[in-house]
Order: structure tokens, then sequence, then C-alpha cells
């Protein structure tokens, strides 16, 4: 499995607003339901990319404020792991 | 029809409007409810339209809140800042949508300015009421009833100079006038969608700075194991299921602003209400309201003549125009009209110069016969 990593967002605007900030400068960002294993608040968003994509997604989404929550990396055997910035 | 009420809803749109809300109506289910493709479709129309806003009224697109309409964002906006009997400042032109909630809050209300087409006169009773301590001020773009543009410029400066927060009523300026929610500084800024936007009815825009409370209370797809509404925008004012057909046609609307400019659709309504003026001075027993800062908007009283009887004439005639007190009572007090009302003609970009001639043709007929 190719390895993901997720930023998960408050709100669904907020994660989209994300995906064109990372589609913009030519990052491609898929918006999916937060997993139920991620989420402390209930339902939410999330983005994932790809392994290569994740320091320049994380650099953009942090620009003036962070406009994500958290993110994650899906381990190979299917676990997360947060990742500490 | 010759169709001049479009200060009420404006019935003609652009085609781009109707095939939006039909595609949208085929593809889209919830926002924030599922992440399948329907889902996905509904949250990225929303998302369009959110942004479209965000663009035109320069503001961040998480301040931008849907609304049924106008009237339900300013209930949002007055319920977040006036506590109840709390002294509060509006123009002598307001609309039944701020003026009611305002009496249901009990809130003692200062009416600065009642002379129309006189911004500097606006100015200087709107800083008079300001030095009062308001808990808020609540202003009309534009009158709804006499097409007078109040100095709103001037009324947002003088409000972050007393420190006192801002609710713009656009209902009538949005898609026509310039309007910035980071310059003005307002906290909120309500607006219809189907008028000079030329969304569908059911459609309205609340621009929020802060501090906004809900009026509505449910699910919003987000922070669902919390028993309180998210603190963040948009989703705090936004629970239940959105109008996502209605947005998807509004979002078609406001690309069609953007693409003709706001500045020009105004150029276009104000030369035709100077064209009706013109054409109207040269009949007998009429009062027009017109002056300096005025939209394209007209209204007029026939002496003598009951303004509801005259508007069912032009009616049988297939032309659509509002008599009466057009939902705005202080605003007729202030002009002087509030018992008799007036007629009144109100433009959208579709309207022709061919159809103001109709138009004065056949009030000329009218009133020969009366």
């Amino acid at each position: 499995m190719m390895s993901q990593y997720y930023f998960t967002f408050r709100s669904v605007t907020a994660a989209m607003q994300g995906q064109k900030e990372l589609e913009n400068a030519g990052i491609r960002a898929t918006m999916v339901r937060t997993p139920a294993s991620l989420r402390k608040q209930g339902c939410g968003y999330s983005l994932y990319v790809s392994q290569e994509a994740y320091v320049a997604s994380e650099a953009l989404l942090t620009q003036g404020q962070k406009r994500y929550q958290k993110s994650y990396h899906r381990l190979d055997n299917g676990q997360w792991q947060e990742v500490q910035t | 029809m010759i169709y001049f009420d479009s200060a009420a809803t404006t019935l003609q749109k652009p085609s781009t409007v109707f095939w939006a809300v039909q595609r949208a109506m085929q593809t889209c289910a919830s926002v924030g409810r599922g992440g399948h493709r329907a889902a996905t479709a509904a949250a990225k129309t929303v998302f369009d339209c959110r942004q479209a806003a965000a663009e035109l009224f320069d503001a961040e697109t998480e301040q931008v809140v849907f609304t049924m309409n106008a009237t339900h964002g300013l209930n949002i906006a007055l319920h977040s800042l006036v506590p109840w009997g709390a002294r509060v400042v509006t123009s002598g032109f307001e609309h039944n949508a701020v003026v009611r909630p305002l009496y249901a809050l009990g809130a003692e209300i200062i009416t600065a300015g009642k002379k129309l087409f006189d911004p500097d006169d606006t100015l200087t009773a709107f800083e008079d009421a300001l030095r009062q301590r308001p808990a808020a001020a609540v202003c009309t773009h534009c009158s709804n009833v006499f097409g007078y543009v109040l100095p709103i410029e001037g009324i947002a400066k003088l409000c972050r100079q007393y420190d006192v927060p801002l609710v713009i009523d656009a209902s009538q300026s949005a898609g026509l006038l310039p309007l910035s929610l980071q310059e003005s500084g307002a906290a909120f800024i309500a607006m219809p969608g189907h008028k000079s936007l030329y969304g569908p009815q059911g459609t309205g825009i609340l621009l929020c700075a802060d501090g906004a409370q809900p009026l509505l209370f449910g699910g919003t797809g987000s922070n669902s194991a919390d028993i309180q509404m998210p603190e963040f925008l948009p989703d705090r004012l936004e629970a239940g299921t959105h109008n996502v057909c209605g947005l998807a046609g509004l979002t078609a609307g406001l690309r069609y602003v953007k693409k003709r400019t706001p500045e020009a659709i105004f150029r276009h309504e104000c030369a035709l209400r100077s064209q009706l003026e013109t054409r109207l001075r040269r009949l007998k027993n009429l009062e027009i309201f017109s002056g300096e800062s005025q939209s394209g908007v007209l209204s007029f009283v026939i002496r003598d003549v009951d303004c509801e009887d005259f508007a069912m004439q032009l009616a049988a005639r297939e032309i659509a125009v509002r008599a009466g007190l057009h939902c705005a009572p202080q605003a007729h007090r202030s002009a002087g009209t509030f018992d008799t009302g007036t007629l009144r003609v109100s433009f959208s970009a579709f309207n022709t110069q061919q159809e103001v001639q109709r138009f004065a043709e056949n009030c000329k007929k009218l009133l020969l016969k009366a």
C-alpha cells in the first residue's frame, strides 16, 4: 500500500479550502471523511496526500495560520501515527 | 411581461442559473453528510458559492454564511449583537427585516437621518446618535423604497471611530455597489441571493466578522460528538441541510454579476431610472422622489389615485411594479408617504429602454382615463 498522510480539518469548508490551496500549488489532495479512529469530536473531513507531497503540503497549510487540526501517517499495517511537527 | 419589480426579486435570471439548479438537483446530496460522490458534489457546489461570494465581497471563505434570505441573516446579526432592551441606531429608511427583530428584542431604537437623498444629514445624524453609546448600529445601504444610497462608508468609519458594531443591510446594493467586509469593518453584512445577485429565492448570504451566535441549532456534519454548536464559522450558523440547488444557482448568478460587473449593471439601471423620470415628469399630478445618491429605484405618488389601484391596472396590462409600503413603513414615515404609499419601479440588468418607453406610455394612457 502506498504511504498516505492525512490532514484532519474542523469542517468540510476548511478541508475544501485546504484542498484548493494545495491544488493551486500543484499538489494532488483527496478529500475524504475523517476515519472514525482519528476523530475525537465526531464527523469531520480530511485531505490525504502522498508521502512525497507531505512536507510541502504541511508548509502550505500552516502559512500565516495553521488551517488543519492534526496530521497522521497511515502505516503499512493500517495503523495511524500522529505526525509531530 | 414588463417586469419592473426587481427590488423585490429579479424575475429574469441568466440561463446559467436555471442549468446550475437543474444540474445540482440531479447530482447533489447533502453537504458534510458523507464521502460519496453525491455528497462530495454537494460540498463542492456549496464551496464554490462560498468562494465566489468571498471574492465579490472581500471576505474570507469561512466568513460567508448561507441563509434563507437577508431577513434570516439580519435576525442572526441582531440576535448576536443586541441584548434585550439595548439601544440601537438605525437609519430612517429601514425595512421591517430590521425594525421587527429590533422591536422583538425590546430595543430602544434611535432613528438617525430622515432626509431623503441627503448623505450629509444622514452622517451628522448618525454621529449624534453614536455618541449615545448604542449596542449596535444597523443601516441599509440603499432604501428599497426610494433608492436612496446611504453614505455607508462614512457611517462605517463613524462606527469604527465610536467602537460600535455595524450591521449593513445590503439587500438593495449587493451586486450593484462596492461592498467589502474587510474595508467596512462591519460586524455583519446581510444580503439576499434572489435580487441583484440573480440567484433563486430561498438563498441569502450573511458575511460575519466575529461574535456570531446561532439562531438555529442542529446538525452541521462537524463536531458531531459535541452537544453544542461548533464555535467556528460557517458551521456555527448553518444547522441543517443546505439549499444546495439554490446555492448552485446563486453561484451562477454571482459569476454573471462578476462578469458583467456590478458597476456596469448599476450604471444600466440608473440610466433606465433617469430615462423613466424624464418621461414621467411630463405627466401631471405626479410627485416623483429623486435626488443625488440614488440607485435604479424610483418611487412616485399620483395625486388622488390609489397606488394599489394603479398597480393593479398596470398588472392587467402585464406590467409588474410594487405599490404600498414595501415592508418599510419607517422609510415612508421619513419621506412623508406613509398614508399614501408609493408606486415603485425597480430595474434589473435585463430591462431595456424600450420597456421604459412602453411603461411611460401606459402610465400616460391610464392617467388620461383616471
